[in-house]
Parts: C-alpha cells; sequence; structure tokens
C-alpha cells in the first residue's frame, strides 16, 4: 500500500480510529495490533514477501538475546556472523543477484572467457534495504552492548515491522523506537495536530510538486534523444528537487502518521539543499541512512582517527556502500563514488569559520548544482543514458522545452512552486520556532493554512487518470 | 474553592464545560475538526461537480442525456422494453418506432464504448424504477474485456455511463467491479478527475464556464420525447468502400473474436437478475455489412456458446434469414472496425425486431396504443402515423380518405403529415392484398388527386413510393414527401411495376 493511494486514504482513518478505540489501552494488545495492520499494509503489495520480514524479526529477536546471554567473545562474534550473513544474504539474493551474475559474465566476456551463468527474474521485496537495516541495527548495538535485548515478542516484532516507516524510512534505531513499544503512548491535541499538519505537508510535496516536476523529468528522460540543453539542465534540477521532494514528503508522511499513533519517528532530511559543505550535505540527507553508516560502517572502520590514506578509503568505502545500497547497479556505485569524491575533494575549499551570506548562498548553489549533476547517474537506468544526459548540455536550444510533459503553463507554475518552496526552506533555516510562532497565529490564519494545502492537493495536485503510478521513489530501494 | 478563567468561584459556563470536555478528549477533537474539513471540501467539490466546471467535453454526451430522459419518463411512464448494449444499439434500433410499432415504452439505455458489465449494472438500476417486460441485450458489447484495466477511450466511456447513473446504492455497489480502485474518486467526481484543465484544457475550461452561465437563463427543454436514441449516420456505404473491402478484405475477424471469464460472469448475471425480476430476456445481434466481417460463423459460434442459444431467444440480424434487407444503404460508411447502422439500416431492424417480438415472442405486453397519456406521448413522434391514425381534431396531420378503391387495389386509409420542410402523404394498404406483388418491391402507388396549391386547384398525378423501411402490422405503406398542397379528393390511382 502506499501513502498517495485510496486504499491508504481509507487504511489510516480506520486505524487510527480503531487503535484509540479499542487497542490504545494495553501495551500488549496493541503492539499485536500494529504488527497485524502493519502486515496488512505491508500484504496489500504482496503477501508472500510477508515470509522475509518474519524470518528477519524472528532471527534477530533470538540472536539478540544470545549474544546478550553469551560471554565468549568468539561466540558472540558467530552469533552477529550469522545474524549478518541471513540479513544482508536475504538483501543479497533479492537485490543483488542478477546484478553480481552480470557483472561477473560481463568480466569475463571482457577477457575472453564468456561465462554462461542465467540471472533469475526475481521480484525485489518493497523496503527490503530498509526493514533490513534497521534489523541489523538491533543486533549491532547489542554486539557492541550499546543496547539490552527486549525479551517482548510483539514489542520487537512490532518495531521491525512498524507500517508508517517499514518500506522507506526512516530507518530507525532500536535504541530509539523499541522502548515506545514498551511503554503507553500518551497523545495530546498538539502531537495530533502537527501530526495530521506534517501528514497534509507531505502530500502536498509528493502531489502538489514532487509528481508534477517528475512529468517533466519522466518526459526528458524517457525521450532523450530529443532534448536540447536548456530541457537537460531543467530536468537534472527538476529530478534533483524530485527526489528530494519525493522522499523527504515520505518521511513526513511517515513521522506524521506516526505521530498521530503516539509515536515518534527520527528527523531524516533537514534542508539539505542549504547545506553549507558536502559533508553537512550528507547530515541534511536521508540522516537515518547516513548516520546508519556512519555508525555501523564508518565508525568501525576507524572513522578519522586513522592515516589520511586510510580515512579516504573509509570514505569512498562507506559512500560506495550507500550508492549500492540505493541499487544493483554500477551507475549508483559511481553516483557513490563521485559523491564521496565531492567531500575528498571539495569541501576543504567550503569549509571556514567566517559567516558570510554571500558564501553561504554560493557553497549551498555550489553543493546542489553538483549533487544534481550526480542524480544523473541516479536517475539514468544505464550509464548510456546518463552519457547521452550530459552530452544534451551542449545542445543549443530548439524551443522543445514544453515538449515534455508539461506546458507553458504547468512549467511556469512548476517554477514558482519551486521558488515558494525555497523562499519557505530559507525562512525554516533562519527561523527556528516558525513552527511555535504558527501556533501562535490566530483560528483564522492557522485554518486558512490547512485548507490551502488540502485545497491545493485537490486542485492543483499532479494526479488523474493514467497518472496514478506516481510510487514513491524510495520504494524501489 | 478555586476560580476559574472567568475569576468565577467554582461556577464553569457553558463554554468552559464544553472547553473542558473537548480538550480531554483530543483524539475527538482532532477528528471532529477533521471531518469539519473534509465536509467542507467534500461540499465545495460536490458544488463544482454539479456545476459542471471540469465536465469533460459534453457537446455530445448522449449518456446523461438519455439516462436523466430515463428518470424523467418512469417518474410519469412504465417501460415495458428496456434495450442495452453500446454504440451499435443505439444506432442500430430505433425506440419510437419501436414503441408505436408495438404500442408499448420502449427505452434504450446504451452507452458508448461500454461492455456487458456496464450494462448489467445500469441494467439493474433501470429495473429498479420500472416493471419492464422485456430485456433486450445487443451482443456486440458481449466481448473480451477488463474493467479493471480500461485505459482512456473505454474508461472514460465508462466513467461517462457510471457518472450518468443517479441511484446512490446501485452506483456504490457497481463500483469495484467496474473501476480499479485508482478510478474510484475519479468515477464520482468529474472536479477530481479532470482538475487538471487548470493547466492543460484551459479552453474546455472556458466552454464549461459559459455553458454554466447559458443554463441558467434558459430553460431547459424538458418536454420533448427521448428514448436513447442518437442518429449519427444517414449516408450508406460508397462504392469506393466496396472496392476497399474487395482488395483488402473484412476488416473484421470473426476468428479473432474472443470473451472471457468476466464476459460469461456478467452474462449469467443479467440472466439471473431477468429470472429474479420475472423479466423476459432476448438477445439482439445488429448486423455490420456482409463483407465488413469474415468468418462471421466462428464468431456466431462463441456468441452461441456464451448465451445458450437453446435457452435464450437470440434475434441475429448478422445472418440470413434475418440479415435479408439490409443493404449497403444500411451501414455506416467506415472501414473502422467498429461499424454501426444508418438511420434507414435502423429502421429495417427496428421492424425487424418489433415483428419478432410481436409474432414469434408470444409475450404478453401491455397494448397502451388506446391508452390516451400513451397517445399523446407518442402522437406525431417517428412511426407514428404509419401505425396510427392521426386524432380528428389535428389540423397539421390528418386523413384525405379512407377504404378508397382504386382501378388494381384498395387503399386503407390515406393521411397527410406536416413536416419541416414538406409534407408527407402516407398511403396504407392492406398487407393481405399486397402479399405476391410485395415480393417485388419495385412497385409504386399512383395516386390522381384534385388539390388546391397557392388558391388555384388542379389535378395532377402523385407517385408515393413503396416504404422498406416502415412496416406496420397488417398494413403495407407508401410514402411520398409533397409540397404544401391542399388535396381535395383522390379521384383514381393504380399500382404499377417499373
Amino acid at each position: 500500500m502506499i501513502f498517495n493511494s485510496i486504499e491508504f486514504g481509507i487504511f489510516f482513518p480506520l486505524v487510527f480510529i480503531l487503535y484509540y478505540l479499542f487497542f490504545n489501552k494495553k501495551i500488549k494488545l496493541r503492539n499485536i495490533y500494529f504488527i497485524v495492520i502493519s502486515y496488512f499494509f505491508y500484504g496489500w503489495w504482496d503477501w508472500r514477501f510477508l515470509s522475509l520480514i518474519i524470518l528477519s524479526s524472528f532471527v534477530d529477536f533470538i540472536v539478540g538475546q544470545k549474544i546478550f546471554k553469551e560471554k565468549n567473545d568468539k561466540k558472540r562474534k558467530y552469533l552477529l556472523i550469522f545474524s549478518i550473513s541471513l540479513n544482508i544474504g536475504l538483501l543479497g539474493f533479492f537485490k543483488y543477484f542478477n546484478f553480481f551474475v552480470d557483472s561477473l559474465t560481463d568480466a569475463f566476456s571482457l577477457f575472453g572467457q564468456p561465462l554462461n551463468i542465467s540471472t533469475l527474474s526475481i521480484i525485489l521485496p518493497v523496503g527490503i534495504s530498509f526493514y533490513t537495516f534497521q534489523t541489523l541495527s538491533y543486533t549491532l548495538d547489542i554486539y557492541y552492548r550499546r543496547l539490552k535485548p527486549t525479551k517482548n515478542i510483539f514489542a520487537f516484532f512490532a518495531f521491525v515491522s512498524f507500517f508508517p516507516q517499514l518500506v522507506a524510512g526512516p530507518i530507525e534505531r532500536a535504541k530509539d523506537l523499541l522502548p515506545q513499544f514498551l511503554t503507553k503512548r500518551p497523545v495530546n491535541y498538539e502531537l495530533l495536530r502537527s501530526g495530521l499538519l506534517l501528514m497534509a505537508w507531505g502530500f502536498f510535496k509528493k502531489i502538489v510538486i514532487a509528481d508534477r516536476l517528475a512529468i517533466f523529468v519522466d518526459g526528458a528522460y524517457g525521450d532523450i534523444d530529443s532534448i536540447d540543453g536548456i530541457t537537460a539542465v531543467f530536468a537534472i534540477i527538476f529530478f534533483a528537487f524530485q527526489l528530494y521532494l519525493d522522499f523527504s514528503a515520505y518521511s513526513d508522511i511517515a513521522i506524521g502518521s506516526s505521530r498521530m499513533l503516539g509515536f515518534k519517528l527520527s528527523t531524516n532530511f533537514r534542508r539539505p539543499y542549504l547545506a553549507k559543505s558536502f559533508s553537512d550535505f550528507w547530515k541534511r540527507w536521508h540522516i537515518s541512512l547516513s548516520s546508519w553508516f556512519k555508525d555501523y560502517v564508518y565508525i568501525p572502520l576507524g572513522g578519522n582517527r586513522v592515516t589520511k590514506s586510510k580515512h579516504v578509503k573509509n570514505i569512498l568505502t562507506v559512500f560506495i556502500l550507500s550508492g549500492l545500497w540505493h541499487g544493483a547497479s554500477w551507475n549508483f556505485v559511481i553516483w557513490g563514488s563521485v559523491n564521496g569524491l565531492f567531500i575528498l575533494l571539495l569541501d576543504y575549499l567550503l569549509v571556514s569559520k567566517k559567516h558570510n551570506l554571500i558564501r553561504r548562498i554560493f557553497c549551498s548553489l555550489f553543493i546542489s548544482t553538483l549533487w544534481s549533476v550526480s542524480l544523473v547517474f541516479f536517475r539514468s537506468q544505464d550509464f548510456n543514458t546518463t552519457m547521452s544526459m550530459f552530452t544534451k548540455l551542449g545542445i543549443e536550444n530548439q524551443d522543445v522545452i514544453y515538449n515534455f510533459g508539461l506546458n507553458s503553463l504547468e512549467f511556469m507554475f512548476s517554477l514558482q512552486l519551486l521558488t515558494g518552496y525555497i523562499i519557505f526552506e530559507i525562512i525554516q533555516e533562519k527561523f527556528a520556532k516558525i513552527h511555535d510562532w504558527f501556533n501562535s497565529l490566530n483560528f483564522l490564519l492557522r485554518w486558512t493554512v490547512y485548507t490551502s494545502l488540502i485545497g491545493g492537493i485537490i486542485f492543483f495536485g499532479s494526479y488523474g487518470v493514467g497518472l496514478n503510478d506516481n510510487n514513491f521513489i524510495y520504494f524501489q530501494f | 474553592m478555586k476560580k476559574n478563567n472567568n475569576g468565577n468561584l467554582g461556577v464553569k459556563t457553558k463554554k468552559e464545560k464544553r472547553k473542558t470536555w473537548l480538550s480531554r478528549k483530543p483524539v475527538l477533537k482532532i477528528v471532529i475538526k477533521s471531518l469539519i474539513i473534509i465536509t467542507g471540501f467534500f461540499l465545495i467539490v460536490r458544488h463544482i461537480d454539479a456545476e459542471g466546471y471540469f465536465n469533460p467535453d459534453e457537446s455530445n454526451n448522449h449518456t446523461k442525456k438519455k439516462w436523466n430522459s430515463y428518470y424523467d419518463f418512469t417518474k410519469k411512464n412504465n417501460v415495458d422494453i428496456i434495450l442495452v448494449g453500446n454504440s451499435h444499439l443505439y444506432s442500430g434500433i430505433n425506440p419510437k418506432n419501436l414503441s408505436n410499432a408495438l404500442g408499448c415504452n420502449a427505452f434504450i439505455l446504451a452507452s458508448p464504448g461500454t461492455n456487458i458489465a456496464d450494462s448489467y449494472f445500469g441494467l439493474k438500476e433501470a429495473l429498479k424504477r420500472t416493471e419492464a417486460k422485456l430485456i433486450i441485450v445487443e451482443t456486440y458489447g458481449i466481448r473480451d474485456f477488463d474493467p479493471y484495466n480500461l485505459k482512456q477511450g473505454p474508461l472514460s466511456s465508462q466513467l461517462k455511463s457510471f457518472s450518468a447513473r443517479k441511484d446512490f446504492k446501485t452506483k456504490i455497489g457497481s463500483l469495484p467491479f467496474l473501476f480499479s480502485p485508482e478510478n474510484y474518486l475519479y468515477a464520482w467526481s468529474n472536479t477530481l478527475r479532470n482538475h487538471d484543465f487548470i493547466f492543460n484544457d484551459t479552453t474546455q475550461l472556458s466552454i464549461n464556464k459559459k455553458i454554466i452561465t447559458e443554463n441558467k437563463r434558459k430553460k431547459r427543454n424538458k418536454n420533448k420525447l427521448y428514448l436513447g436514441r442518437f442518429v449519427r449516420f444517414q449516408s450508406g456505404i460508397t462504392n469506393e468502400l466496396i472496392n476497399k473491402y474487395d482488395s483488402l478484405g473484412a476488416p473484421v475477424k470473426g476468428k479473432e473474436y474472443k470473451y472471457n471469464n468476466m464476459t460469461e460472469k456478467y452474462v449469467n448475471k443479467i440472466v439471473n437478475l431477468c429470472q429474479k425480476e420475472g423479466v423476459e430476456l432476448i438477445f439482439l445481434t445488429l448486423p455490420m455489412f456482409e463483407k465488413h466481417i469474415s468468418d462471421y460463423d466462428e464468431w456466431e459460434k462463441k456468441i452461441a456458446e456464451i448465451i445458450g442459444k437453446d435457452s435464450y431467444h437470440w434475434i441475429n440480424m448478422q445472418n440470413p434469414p434475418g440479415y435479408n434487407g439490409f443493404g449497403s444503404f444500411a451501414f455506416e460508411n467506415t472501414y473502422e472496425e467498429n461499424q454501426h447502422m444508418t438511420y434507414n439500416g435502423s429502421l429495417i431492424a427496428t421492424y425487424k425486431l418489433a415483428d419478432y417480438i410481436r409474432d414469434s415472442l408470444h409475450l404478453n405486453l401491455p397494448d397502451r396504443s388506446k391508452n390516451r397519456k400513451w397517445k399523446n406521448l407518442f402522437y406525431a413522434e417517428e412511426g407514428y402515423f404509419e401505425n396510427y391514425s392521426p386524432k380528428e381534431n389535428d389540423k397539421d396531420n390528418f386523413i384525405i380518405c379512407t377504404n378508397k378503391n382504386l382501378r388494381n387495389i384498395q387503399i386503407k386509409s390515406l393521411l397527410v403529415t406536416k413536416k419541416k420542410e414538406a409534407n408527407r402523404l402516407i398511403a396504407k394498404v392492406e398487407k393481405k392484398l399486397l402479399n405476391k406483388i410485395t415480393k417485388n418491391k419495385k412497385i409504386k402507388l399512383r395516386l390522381i388527386v384534385k388539390f388546391e396549391f397557392e388558391g388555384i386547384e388542379k389535378i395532377a398525378n402523385i407517385d408515393l413510393t413503396y416504404d422498406k423501411f416502415h412496416r406496420s402490422k397488417n398494413e403495407i405503406i407508401f410514402t411520398s414527401m409533397i409540397k404544401p398542397i391542399v388535396i381535395k379528393e383522390v379521384l383514381d390511382g393504380m399500382l404499377y411495376k417499373f
């Protein structure tokens, strides 16, 4: 089930009402309720893959307890390896099997030794990368003695499968989310109101802005031979915003819906396009994944407390793995590497103790531009498409920009929306207490904002017959 | 005692009590507020839908027109025969002629491009409003389809059909069977479905605004009888098209005809519905031009499989003997797969159907032809004067003479009916008198009449041609269009071959 579907429009209000009517009084009953509805939510897409979540949850629940009880370090390590092998094994099989087979055969062919291994038609289970990393973090935290395992199986299963963040994050740490399933979750009006507003904001970002940009981006990438330089520039810029708004919208809806059920999820985005440096960018973009790699890959490898060359290696390793996490293709590997190189090669130019508005604007523009360019690797299906897109940047204007799904009126509207959105983020960045200020507004002004959001979605949303396949981009990961 | 917010000792105002009570129930408070917003938007969207700002091009929306007419008609009248199908039906059968030929009320509830599932749900709704005696299902819509995966044209047609129906219960019941979930909202609201007109079809938006303003100004003419007919094609197949058939072959291949489980399911549902309601059911196949389809027997065999030809009545006009009488004039001049009938073709099909119902079905259809209300409803409509006589006090349509003996034939009645551009002379002759002659339809009826035109009295011959399109139960019709002359007397006349 996806958030921007009619099914979810029926599912969530029902879940919400039933929860507060019958299931929020007792913790055990509540957790069972969340497991059932989360499995229903996931099974709506394909119930067969529920078995993977159940298996992963079950193994990590048992292994976590065993690691905690085990005094022998060697045995603890074996148990950890078992958990990692199973989780990464499942992820590897479903996500990377064909990629490795293809790469292997290509490599052998390159050396004149054709290899005949056929690929399998494997369906990638939705959200496997997200829940695998979530359960892994639980076992790893127990192994590093940062966390005590839970004995409450229902709480653990609910933690792994909690539907708002099950398929596209934020990737929650057990130390943050699991305790919430062990206690009662009191709610107040403010929590519910802000949760609902965040959901509405997420839907607005997704349906009104991101999906509209998607029409142009899909049109341009789908007919790359027909585009000119200016169209290529806009396709690249629009995709950068589409990706950000699409994914941050998902996080907003996930966080908002969790909040409405009394749960707190971690922030996943913090205005990344206003970053001061590339390392700052990664503290603002997909924060739950970046911090996961930092805590479980970068720091165990030694982080920056190693020799310069090893530090470089560590950073590149993290970014290559991050690229691979996103997708099983060389394009993602290149995309990850390029972003690693940005940090290694360009950050020293950007980091400065001087506070200067012009410098700040330049940094944000510079980072956003290079990030957008790197996303060509991310968006293209293959290397040839990437190269075609870069080549097209040099083609002079042929007045074809309105041939890719957005007419002049809608194109200009998209630009206005983006401008408005950027201004809004700058205000948010500048005034941290903007939410308090909004809450202090009188009833009429607040309701004007609520109704504008919903009215905007209804009348200016990019939905309709033939436009209903707008899955969230990060679903594929 | 503690002071409350107003400084009153212990005494809470009603407002304060309410506020305290609600603030202790945050979930209820958010639900109420959400419902207020949702209801507000629902009403706004409903209003915009009712006004029609985001309607698609409705210059030709006869689906909506016919359902509106059906609801109006069934408020005061019973529909005896309901015909369901798609565009083949509403261009292939004329319900006014059918009603007049049988003396009952027939109504076509067909929607363009739709399928048998749409027909079933339409029929279900239609039967709630009337006690029909006969259901006729045209078979062109009985074919392979998947309501959940409709794209563009067919989806648009099904949405139009769904939107035209008004019974909430039947509509909500049919929704999951007609549409995939992503189209549920669009089925209910043109505003949601076509809100992108704001960017992508500002022309249609302006047209709709204009229509809405105009509609508010003028009253609609609701008195005109509309029974679901939609005339689209007047002229028949040209020689060029016949040459194309000869060189390229038939565009429709009977061998390629397919149906699926869904088709069978809905045919069965229609059968069960008719049984449950105690309504007679017949299947009707309206023809395409004989060269338009190849291997028709393959198609016919599969249709027979679905409808079970032994169990149900099936009037198949594609194959002889049913096909007899349809010439190239009867079909739309198109090489496209979907070939409709012309106006004249539809008249032939209509009277063939009427004959079948009257002569072979032995159905207890009510004879409303003597009923004053029915007469008022159908008077002077298409097919009326071919079957009935004008009222005595009618100055525009009247009988000139009855039982007039001519040289070699007796005419039962001769009447004049007023048309917009010219008058029509109709002569009715007993069928039994002409049985032998009409086998060769190249005959004319010549009348020698005394008439007055522009104040001058004259005598002249008027030739009436054999009307192969209209048939009544007992009479054969000869007809001719004439200038607005005043016929004083029929002096003589005769039948002659040419």
